[in-house]
């Protein structure tokens, strides 16, 4: 079994190889059924004992999944385990606000400050015990949920007023869970509370109120690019699941706030006429969106360049809405955004073929 | 490389972010405090959300807070005291006369400003009700000593963290850029803290209250920091 090679760090290494090998293991066979080839019964064996050992092996150190049904149920288990964690959290926060009124102030924080706690000791006899972290991402949202609501009790019960900071130690609590566990779930959290937090405290500086930040698009697009630019700096070899979550992090932070000042829906603090905020807005997306898509054929970052693919479409309709929408007939306004999403298909079909061929031995 | 560490670093976190609020209410109820005030039913709705045991006091004040309030009370001159002068003198930008070319966009992208606000409790409006509030935002400044210096009885002005923003009455919007009103630009509180929390004993006095029309009286404490506590509640 010296063939098996070195095993993969990751779960998601570890499944993506089990996929790669059940694929290769199904062709061989199905190739030889062709009489492209024939393999000697030595051959065979040898295929199918090597495949199943490794996968075997991969099973027993990463519990992935070896069939197309056990991967059809661990999409049904992450939903479950997701809205499981969710309803656990809002059932915490409701148990609480129905009983904390006949509580004192002391007994009430020490509650909400020990709830978050008891379940990140929860988390972690959980991701012991069971390696497909289903309950682990289960009770990792409950502790977050558990601290938000810590974070907000205390403010309510001295009266605190409203602070970014708690954005700050909600995202980095579900980063470090994230981290700890390997949870995507966590990552998505933590980086969405940081992508509010950093434009709210530079709001907060400039002498505004910080749930304001809406009023700061710019700084929400930027600290987007910065979010989509993490992997390029932090590497993930033992989790290669989480550079995906940073750029769809980063890409909706930045391409949302772009589009909406692209349409005039947010104000923008830039020092130029409304009008060319909008032009200006408009060409960034439709030049970063077609970059993404670049990006993400160049990187084989699939997510990336479909993502990329839907900025540039909403973008383009929204070109197109400015240029004709006052002075086209509507019928013949519909009929240029068929027009268009005929000539899309056509350009991306060429792309495609080009990838093929660039495919060919 | 081992995440074990990670563990005890998101434990710290949730003691260091305990701490800190701690500190913060430790901060505000140290020394003397910045004002001590009796309020009544008139300033205060009780809040006693269903499947919810916790007791709230929700602050009721007049003054020039939504737009829509700004636009009704422009008659009343108690609400003229957040005009330019006073928005200049808050950070606005109002170099832009209201009817140049221009104005909406200019007024339109200025964000909220953060300020304190005084409240002073006096008289009610003049025709309103018996139950309406007596309490009016009277003033504005970026810095709270600022205020306390012109309004120093602590019994009857509370300073508030709050949020003023600024907007264009009178002129419509990029289809209708002219409207029969003359422009005007117009300054509303558009966030004050509000909801006060009752802890026990005190909420076990308000708990009972009808909700038809409560009689209760409440005593406030603000701190240094202006962030109140209740101190006393009595209901007849």
């Amino acid at each position: 079994m010296a063939a098996m090679g070195l095993m993969p760090a990751s779960r998601a290494e570890a499944q993506r190889r089990a996929d790669r090998l059940r694929a290769l293991q199904e062709e061989l066979l199905r190739l030889e059924q062709e009489g492209v080839f024939t393999l000697t019964d030595d051959q065979k064996a040898r295929l199918l004992e090597h495949v199943r050992g490794t996968l075997e092996k991969l099973a027993a150190l990463h519990d992935i999944d070896t069939s197309e049904s056990q991967r059809r149920l661990s999409w049904g288990l992450r939903i479950a385990s997701t809205l499981g964690g969710l309803a656990l959290c809002a059932a915490v926060v409701l148990f609480f606000m129905r009983y904390w009124g006949y509580l004192d102030t002391p007994a009430q924080v020490a509650i909400v400050a020990a709830a978050p706690v008891l379940a990140v000791a929860a988390t972690g006899f959980a991701a012991r015990r069971e390696r497909t972290l289903y309950f682990a991402g289960l009770l990792a949202l409950v502790a977050l949920g558990c601290f938000i609501q810590n974070l907000v009790v205390v403010g309510q019960v001295f009266n605190i007023a409203p602070s970014e900071s708690a954005l700050l130690a909600w995202g980095g609590f579900a980063i470090l869970l994230a981290y700890r566990h390997g949870l995507r779930l966590m990552l998505v959290a933590g980086t969405v509370a940081w992508v509010v937090w950093l434009p709210a405290l530079w709001h907060g500086w400039s002498g505004s109120w910080w749930f304001d930040v809406a009023e700061r698009p710019e700084a929400i697009a930027l600290t987007g690019a910065l979010v989509f630019g993490v992997p390029f700096v932090v590497k993930h070899p033992r989790l290669a699941d989480f550079p995906p979550v940073y750029r769809a992090v980063g890409m909706t932070a930045f391409f949302l706030p772009v589009l909406f000042m692209a349409g005039g829906a947010a104000p923008s603090q830039l020092p130029l006429a409304q009008g060319t905020v909008e032009a200006l807005c408009e060409g960034i997306a439709l030049a970063l969106s077609a970059g993404a898509v670049w990006f993400g054929i160049r990187r084989s970052s699939e997510f990336v360049s479909q993502l990329g693919s839907a900025f540039f479409a909403i973008a383009l309709y929204m070109r197109l809405y400015r240029m004709f929408w006052d002075w086209l007939p509507r019928y013949l306004f519909f009929a240029l955004i068929g027009a268009v999403a005929v000539a899309l298909v056509l350009v991306l079909k060429r792309l495609r073929a080009r990838g093929q061929e660039g495919g060919r031995p | 490389m081992s995440t074990r560490w990670l563990t005890p670093c998101a434990v710290g976190l949730i003691v260091l972010a305990n701490a800190l609020a701690l500190l913060q209410a430790a901060r505000n109820r140290w020394g003397e405090p910045d004002a001590e005030i009796e309020l009544t039913e008139r300033e205060l709705s009780l809040v006693r959300p269903e499947d919810q045991s916790g007791v709230l006091l929700r602050l009721k004040w007049s003054g020039p807070s939504l737009p829509r309030v700004v636009r009704d009370a422009a008659a009343d001159p108690r609400n003229d005291w957040l005009d330019t002068a006073m928005l200049q003198a808050l950070g606005f930008d109002c170099s832009v006369p209201p009817s140049a070319p221009g104005a909406l966009d200019h007024y339109r992208r200025l964000p909220v400003r953060r300020c304190f606000v005084a409240l002073r409790l006096g008289e009610a409006a003049a025709g309103a009700d018996d139950s309406a509030t007596r309490l009016a935002a009277v003033d504005a400044a970026l810095r709270a000593p600022d205020l306390r210096s012109r309004y120093p009885d602590r019994s009857r002005v509370v300073i508030l963290p709050a949020a003023v923003s600024v907007r264009l009455d009178g002129r419509g919007g990029r289809d209708s850029p002219e409207s029969a009103a003359e422009p005007r630009i117009r300054g509303w509180i558009s966030y004050l803290p509000r909801d006060i929390n009752v802890p026990r004993p005190f909420s076990e006095r308000l708990r009972p209250l009808p909700a038809d029309k409560p009689r209760f009286s409440v005593r406030l404490r603000f701190g240094a920091l202006h962030e109140p506590w209740v101190i006393a509640a009595s209901a007849p």
